[in-house]
């Protein structure tokens, strides 16, 4: 159930490795101060051909507003400076991130799903295609409105599995962190406790142009990889032992 | 230079949305409600009130479904415009609600609310008019915009095959939002309908793939379809409008699938761009740029970096804009028994003219030491060096 402790005692992800030369060569050469760029289905960073890449299904929830889709334009290094109104329907958003697990380098492809609050209200078929074979459910709430933090053990329960065999990860995803945050530390330390699951936290929300923040998301993006690498580490381990 | 555009609903003169564009104050809500009680006054004595017009601007009325009013007020922008931004508006409204929601809304704070993902695409359509200036983007009212590229047979021969395999008939390729090939189902929506899905791509363009319930103004207006969208290879872009399936995984899949094998030639494609036709055209040396406009398909092709610096090109585009919506837009009008066919302005550092073949319209911005009466000539000649390149294929359905 705790994954983090998992995480924590495992280890497998060199998390120092973007600071060495070699990991601080590819991230120089993946993104620029200005940020990532967008890559199609059909391409992907030209520096990571030949390495091994794995893709995962990554689903982000939350009350509208809290800043879900920014949160992903986040990770994907993307610029954000526009102001978003809700998203209608599914969106999805490719993150590419290099990870070096034991001695070798990995390519994680997140694609990252979203969708509108409303529209997963009103078709049903967005609802399915979101959560059909999802390998990681990210929680989004925003430190600046207490009900987004009380409403997720709502949206957590509403999201189980069917298939027992392949049970999502979960992490919990807290936006604008910063001086007028209403949710205390002591509600997210409770929260903790009684679910189990990690709480990342995020600082205000960039108000003008995004600039490329690697070294902030690394921790995060970091944990992220080995949460859905030890997941797979457990499946493979599980049904071997079936076998 | 700028515009206001605000929506009140006809029952108690509520507003709905305001928006604005350029270097204006928005609309203070003392004068919204006192342009609303105008129409108003009209309306309770029996009259109409359309629009009127002040120094420099314009202001128009319009009233839909007995439900809400849309009211404009733009600077420099001539009435039969201003009327299509209107249009246009209201349009876009019904691809995110639907007709049946505009004509009987409950709550209005909800209505408000689920207006709101259309806002930035009457931004966009807002950016349409023409303020003579160089700060907003060439985009113009009702077309959409195409590039054309040596590959274009490919793309087309492969978007047909992957509609096919999605099961609709509804595809178009973009490139930077410009249409390079597009499926006769695309062609047959309205031209209203297509540019607004374009206006809709074009803003939903910061992600990978997109799955949005949208309405059709004409073609559907009471059942939601889903416009999906794609990304190839940035910036290329495969848009589809489909039914409840299939799902968005399995679209992006079969994206792959029947993409990548082609995937050297998208790239070949994304060559064209930005000067929009194959480098290997040549054309008169007195040509700065020019503007096709294809009037039964609704499409249009900017060419504006022959020769010019980027910031050049910026100039060259609005100028063509200007000309276009000043001059040359009255060849699209059927009214006139006598039909004009040819238009030209001198300038002091440019000269631009116009010329009519067809369904074709091609504006031409020359520079400034060409003879005026050689104008015509070269005109005609850009034209059908572009209409002739049958691998290019411009009219393609226009001639179906």
């Amino acid at each position: 159930m705790d994954t983090k402790s998992d995480v924590k005692t495992t280890a497998v992800i060199q998390r120092d490795w973007h600071s060495t030369p070699e990991g601080d060569d590819f991230f120089k050469k993946f993104s620029s101060p200005a940020g990532r760029r967008l890559y199609g289905v059909l391409e992907r960073p030209v520096i990571f051909d030949g390495i091994e890449e794995v893709t995962y299904k990554v689903l982000f929830i939350g009350k509208c507003g809290v800043g879900k889709s920014h949160t992903i334009s986040h990770l994907a290094g993307l610029y954000c400076g526009y102001t978003k109104t809700d998203t209608i329907g599914i969106e999805v958003t490719d993150v590419y991130w290099p990870v070096k697990i034991w001695d070798k380098v990995i390519i994680f492809k997140l694609q990252c799903w979203e969708a509108g609050e409303s529209s997963m209200k009103k078709y049903n078929h967005i609802v399915e295609s979101c959560q059909d074979k999802v390998d990681l459910r990210v929680f989004v709430f925003s430190y600046t409105d207490t009900s987004s933090f009380t409403d997720l053990p709502a949206y957590i329960s509403s999201t189980s599995d069917k298939d027992m065999s392949q049970v999502a990860a979960s992490i919990v995803i807290g936006t604008r962190n910063g001086s007028k945050a209403v949710v205390s530390p002591s509600e997210i330390k409770n929260f903790k406790m009684s679910y189990g699951i990690e709480v990342y936290s995020l600082p205000q929300a960039y108000s003008g142009k995004m600039a490329e923040s690697i070294p902030e998301i690394h921790p995060l993006m970091n944990d992220i990889c080995e949460i859905l690498w030890l997941r797979d580490q457990h499946y493979i381990m599980n049904n071997s032992v079936t076998v | 230079m700028g515009a206001n555009i605000v929506c009140v609903t006809s029952s108690g003169g509520l507003p709905i949305f305001s928006r604005k564009i350029g270097n204006v104050e928005s609309l203070s809500f003392s004068t919204i409600g006192s342009l609303n009680g105008v129409h108003l006054f009209g309306k309770s004595k029996g009259l109409l009130l359309e629009s009127t017009e002040t120094e420099n601007s314009t202001v128009v009325w319009k009233e839909y479904d007995d439900s809400l009013i849309l009211i404009c007020v733009a600077l420099m922008n001539s009435k039969v415009i201003v009327e299509e931004i209107i249009e246009t508006v209201y349009n876009a409204l019904i691809v995110f609600v639907g007709s049946n929601e505009i004509k009987s809304f409950k709550n209005v704070e909800r209505f408000k609310r689920s207006l709101r993902p259309a806002h930035p695409i009457i931004d966009c359509i807002l950016e349409c008019l023409d303020f003579g200036d160089r700060n907003t983007n060439l985009d113009l009212l009702k077309l959409v915009e195409s590039i054309l590229c040596r590959e274009g047979k490919t793309l087309q021969i492969a978007l047909d095959s992957f509609v096919e395999v999605i099961g609709t008939e509804f595809g178009c390729l973009t490139i930077e939002n410009c249409v390079a090939a597009a499926t006769d189902g695309w062609w047959s929506l309205a031209g209203i309908e297509r540019k607004i899905l374009s206006h809709v791509v074009r803003s939903s363009s910061h992600c990978t793939s997109f799955d949005m319930p949208i309405y059709l103004p004409l073609k559907s207006p009471t059942v939601p379809l889903r416009l999906v969208s794609v990304c190839l290879i940035n910036p290329i872009r495969v848009n589809i409008l489909c039914g409840s399936t299939p799902d968005l995984s399995v679209i992006s899949q079969k994206s792959f699938q029947c993409w990548s094998p082609i995937v050297d030639t998208l790239k070949l494609a994304v060559q064209s761009h930005p000067r929009n036709i194959p480098s290997n055209l040549g054309f008169h040396d007195s040509i700065n740029g020019f503007l096709l406009v294809n009037m039964s398909m609704g499409k249009f092709l900017l060419c504006t970096s022959l020769k010019s610096t980027k910031k050049d090109s910026k100039s060259c585009a609005e100028t063509l804009k200007t000309f276009y919506y000043n001059a040359a837009r009255i060849f699209e009008k059927n009214e006139t028994l006598h039909q004009p066919l040819e238009t030209y302005w001198v300038a002091e550092y440019h000269k631009l003219h116009a010329i009519k073949e067809g369904d074709d319209l091609i504006c031409v911005l020359f520079h400034s030491g060409i003879p005026t009466p050689c104008m015509r000539l070269i005109s005609r000649e850009t034209l059908n060096i572009i209409v002739s390149q049958g691998e290019l294929d411009w009219s393609r359905s226009s001639s179906k």
